[in-house]
């Protein structure tokens, strides 16, 4: 399925709607999105994944390389993320600096 | 009135409206009063010249230079190309057709293009970059400070400060700066160009390839006919023509370039006030009536030293040891033959100087006897540094717990105050290293759990296992704050920053393999395997061979323009490091023939293009096509001691995996040469950072920053002429491991705060400033201080001293799939030690190979003790 990534940002937070696969060539489009959240030095950058059935490596590093550019109070927050890319996240350690929720308001 | 350090040389100005008078008129000036003649270009818009006005005081200034008209060759006429203040570059900038660069910004591009041209951008001049950010993106720079947020999203590394130079890059802040820049770019190029004279001497004496850096090259790249810094300045140098060679007319300007000429040189003048230093030297005579040492130094020169009343002396100590005074027997320990430093006072008098020793140093208390060849000395050495890394880690006899590690440590080992904290992973498997170590030396189960611990930890929060590509890589570290942690993935240190720089990748295995060693741990063995299909599949050059030293780390390229000066480099540490990190350890514990062809391919690299004609020193980075790169950051065209010897160590141990002639030849060859050139022949110890090759009239190797000694080129020193002395019998590099050795144990044991010192001055006396006061740095940790005591062990034991040595070892139950145990503690001759008995778990133990030094290891549902006690086999 094609990838998809949407960005709205409010205030201080930024959220980024994913849909599809998210591997190796579509990983730069993410990063350019999430380049912008932080230049914008948002605070918040949450990541609505109900919908995104795959993600890459490529696709991880380029959220941790964002992340250790914003300040470093910035929170991730992983929303709806399928048990197969946690997986994939908690491989990288990744999963140590963000946090994965169910849902938006839990 | 000075030399004229510019004569003949061009500067290049852009000019537009609202122009900044005093610096304009100041460039005009100053350049010219240093013999350059200042060449002013704008747009002409058609027109013959256009009379600007200057935005402060309205000035006008005429300008007929057309930029539109500078060819290549014209271009490649200039030294220097700046791009002044003001709103010179903003008008510079406009463009009629929006699809099109700039004239000025096409000029700019190809300006940057010219790593031989110097540029100069300063103030608001950072805007005519905008349409090319890619001449800027990732190199160094400083600008106005209204344009920070630009500079940034250019891509630079916006730097605080009012001028920075980056290669062929000098910027400065604002237009009140412009004195400095002015100055900074002089200086550049007038240190480039002396070594046009000694370029154009090697080549008129039909020596081929010069072999000079980027900016060196400057003066030798122009056709524009300037002189050799002689040439215009008659009236200068007449003035000092007692200190160097009468002045060249014409004629004699193209002869001087042609005819090697002795170097001028000044009258001899010597330091007429007193000053305080160090002599290393053997005792070749003493007379108590006069209380007079006659000594002779590493290299042979007679020094006399004269005793005082206030003179006192100690005997070297170790770690842990107690002062231990010699002052009442000097009669005794002077005898010939000793080796002893003395520091004191030189007094200029009677046309000659007083030395006066006012502290001795006596390495033994006979004249052949040298404490640090106890067998037990660099042992309990180590066992100190372990012990001082785990309390200042985390408390004497207190729970270990990685969550209170912190990279930063100061002098006593204390961390700096606060919850936040950055913990790298290179400098946790450094210490895992040194743990690892000091466990196989002593047995001591502490250091053993910091180890283990300590890998754990590396995998648990440093370790992003990648299963698209099936490989494992480290992060550089992580910063913990109120139990959270964000990850470091890229590099944070200035020479790699935004990329995966090869080394920490490698030294991130340099703990967990020293400890596999130890235990066996196929999880271990799985992040090694990882980590080496990450090299192959990112870093390696199937082509050209070698490694790549940078990826970038989305796309994991080492092509990615990203990596800007680190963009398809090849160095010493993504080539050559592999060794002594991890790879000899690797092969010794597995005795993989995998791992011996890598090791293979890093020293047939080694040999085929580290050395250089020209120098006595390697070539250290490297284009992909292994074209020398002497333009890189800080390295330019200089060399790292510590490296020379580190290669010529390493080649050694190579000789005892797969041996060839050439490694054996590079490294006697890197053994006889360095002493002459990287150590200290007065005092002892071995030297840092110094260029390459020699400019005219000089004899001795510049230094880069300082004459200060690190450390790690000690170590570097001692283990690269004890492997050396070990395999050959030399005489020679048996003394100069002695002579390392000695400096390295009477100057740099922290006896106040334990440790060791990061550096010392030349004359042996403690640096202790800003990070070079630190004891937890990338760099400091606890490996090289821990891989000197350990290998200095295993060679001094096993190849010179004739003893033997025994090794600990705890293999895990599922440890090593084939249940053998290697127990070679480093790459040793063939024929030389033999395995003389094992004991486990306190019992003998007969199932072990004697010449292979291999245990077989029974099957058990607990972690093993196991001890193996090697021993030389005598000549």
């Amino acid at each position: 399925m094609a990838f998809k990534a949407k960005m709205r940002i409010e205030g201080s937070t930024a959220t980024v709607r994913l849909e599809g696969e998210l591997d190796g060539r579509s990983a730069p489009e993410l990063n350019e999105l999430v380049v912008r959240a932080a230049d914008q030095r948002v605070e918040r950058l949450v990541l609505l994944l109900e919908d995104l059935s795959y993600m890459s490596s490529a696709g991880i590093r380029s959220l941790v390389f964002a992340h250790q550019k914003m300040p470093e109070e910035t929170e991730i927050l992983l929303v709806g993320t399928r048990p197969d890319v946690a997986e994939t996240i908690r491989l990288t350690g990744f999963d140590r600096s963000i946090v994965m929720r169910e849902t938006l308001e839990a | 009135m000075s030399e004229k350090r510019l004569a003949g040389s061009t500067v290049a100005i852009l000019m537009e409206s609202d122009f900044v008078e005093p610096e304009i008129h100041y460039y005009q000036r100053r350049f010219t009063e240093e013999g350059a003649r200042v060449e002013f270009l704008t747009r002409l818009w058609g027109q013959e010249s256009i009379t600007f006005h200057g935005h402060e005081y309205g000035n006008p200034f005429t300008v007929s230079g057309d930029l539109e008209a500078v060819d290549d060759d014209k271009l490649d006429g200039y030294d220097m190309f700046i791009v002044p203040s003001g709103i010179v570059s903003d008008r510079l900038r406009y463009t009629d057709d929006v699809n099109q660069l700039a004239p000025a910004v096409q000029l700019l591009r190809r300006a940057f293009e010219r790593p031989n041209l110097l540029k100069g951008i300063i103030c608001h001049g950072l805007w005519l970059a905008a349409p090319i950010p890619e001449v800027v993106r990732g190199r160094r720079l400083t600008c106005h400070n209204n344009l920070v947020g630009d500079a940034r999203n250019m891509g630079a590394i916006y730097t605080d400060q009012d001028v920075v130079v980056d290669g062929d890059l000098v910027t400065g802040r604002s237009f009140n700066h412009c004195h400095e820049f002015a100055r900074m770019m002089i200086d550049l190029v007038a240190a480039a160009r002396a070594p046009r004279a000694r370029q154009l001497v090697a080549a008129g004496a039909g020596a081929a390839g010069a072999t000079m850096g980027a900016l060196p090259e400057i003066a030798g790249n122009g056709s524009n006919g300037h002189g050799n810094g002689n040439g215009n300045g008659n009236g200068a140098t007449a003035v000092i023509s007692g200190l160097v060679a009468p002045p060249a007319n014409g004629n004699g300007r193209a002869a001087a370039a042609l005819e090697p000429v002795a170097p001028p040189r000044p009258p001899g003048y010597q330091p007429d006030f007193t000053f305080s230093d160090l002599v290393a030297g053997y005792i070749t005579g003493y007379d108590p009536a006069s209380d007079t040492i006659d000594l002779k130094t590493n290299e042979g020169k007679a020094i006399q030293a004269r005793l005082t009343s206030t003179t006192s002396a100690e005997f070297l100590r170790n770690l842990g040891e107690p002062y231990v005074d010699a002052t009442g027997h000097l009669d005794e320990l002077l005898k010939p033959g000793g080796y002893l430093f003395a520091y004191g006072i030189y007094y200029p008098e009677n046309g000659a100087y007083t030395f006066e020793a006012k502290r001795l140093v006596f390495l033994g208390r006979q004249a052949d006897e040298y404490n640090f060849e106890r067998p037990d000395w660099w042992v309990r050495q180590l066992s100190a540094l372990a012990k001082f890394y785990r309390k200042a880690q985390f408390g004497e006899g207190a729970p270990i717990d990685y969550t209170n590690y912190r990279t930063a440590l100061r002098l006593g080992g204390e961390k700096t105050s606060g919850l936040k904290g950055v913990q790298e992973t290179d400098t946790i498997s450094r210490l895992v290293y040194g743990m690892a170590s000091a466990y196989m030396l002593t047995g001591d189960e502490d250091f053993l759990d910091v180890a283990e611990q300590g890998t754990a930890y590396l995998r648990d929060h440093m370790r992003f296992v990648d299963r698209d590509e099936d490989v494992v890589y480290w992060y550089h570290g992580i910063e913990v704050r109120d139990g959270t942690e964000h990850k470091l993935f890229t590099s944070e240190f200035g020479d790699d920053y935004d990329a995966i720089p090869m080394y920490e990748q490698i030294y991130a295995l340099a703990g967990p393999i020293q400890l596999w060693r130890l235990t066996g741990d196929p999880k271990i063995l799985d992040d090694a395997e990882g980590t080496l299909r990450l090299f192959r599949k990112f870093y390696h050059d199937p082509e050209q061979g070698g490694w790549y030293s940078h990826i970038d780390p989305i796309l994991l390229s080492p092509h990615h323009e990203s990596l800007g000066p680190n963009r398809s480099r090849k160095n010493w540490n993504s080539v050559g490091d592999h060794a002594p990190a991890y790879l000899t350890n690797l092969y010794l514990g597995t005795g993989d023939p995998r791992h011996a062809e890598m090791l293979e391919e890093t020293f047939d690299l080694i040999v085929g293009h580290f050395p250089q004609e020209g120098s006595p020193f390697v070539q250290e980075r490297f284009h992909a096509d292994w074209s020398a790169d002497r333009s890189w950051n800080w390295q330019q065209d200089r060399a790292v001691v510590g490296h020379n010897l580190k290669i010529a160590w390493n080649l050694m141990r190579m000789m005892a995996v797969r041996p060839k002639d050439r490694y054996r030849q590079l490294a006697v060859d890197i053994g006889r040469k360095m002493p002459q050139v990287g150590a200290d022949p007065q005092r002892g110890g071995w030297y840092d950072v110094v260029e390459q090759h020699l400019q005219e009239g000089q004899e001795v190797h510049r230094f880069v920053w300082h004459d200060r000694k690190a450390w790690w080129q000690q170590e570097q020193a001692i283990l690269a002429y004890q492997i050396l002395a070990g395999h050959t019998g030399d005489a020679e590099f048996r003394r100069r491991a002695r002579e390392s050795a000695a400096f390295y144990n009477s100057f740099f044991l922290d006896h106040d705060e334990g440790g060791v010192y990061f550096n010392v001055l030349a004359n042996g006396l403690p640096y202790l400033l800003g990070n070079e006061r630190s004891k937890g740095s990338h760099s400091m940790s606890m490996y090289h201080g821990a891989e000197l005591c350990f290998l200095a062990t295993v060679y001094e034991r096993l190849l010179l001293d004739d003893e033997p040595l025994t090794l600990h070892f705890r293999p895990n139950p599922d440890g090593f799939a084939d249940r053998v145990l290697r127990v070679a503690p480093d790459a040793l001759p063939p024929g030389r030690v033999r395995l003389d008995w094992v004991e486990i778990d306190g019992q003998p133990y007969q199932d072990f190979d004697a010449t292979a030094l291999t245990v077989k290891l029974p099957d058990s549902k607990t972690a093993l003790r196991v001890r193996a006690h090697l021993s030389p086999i005598g000549n």
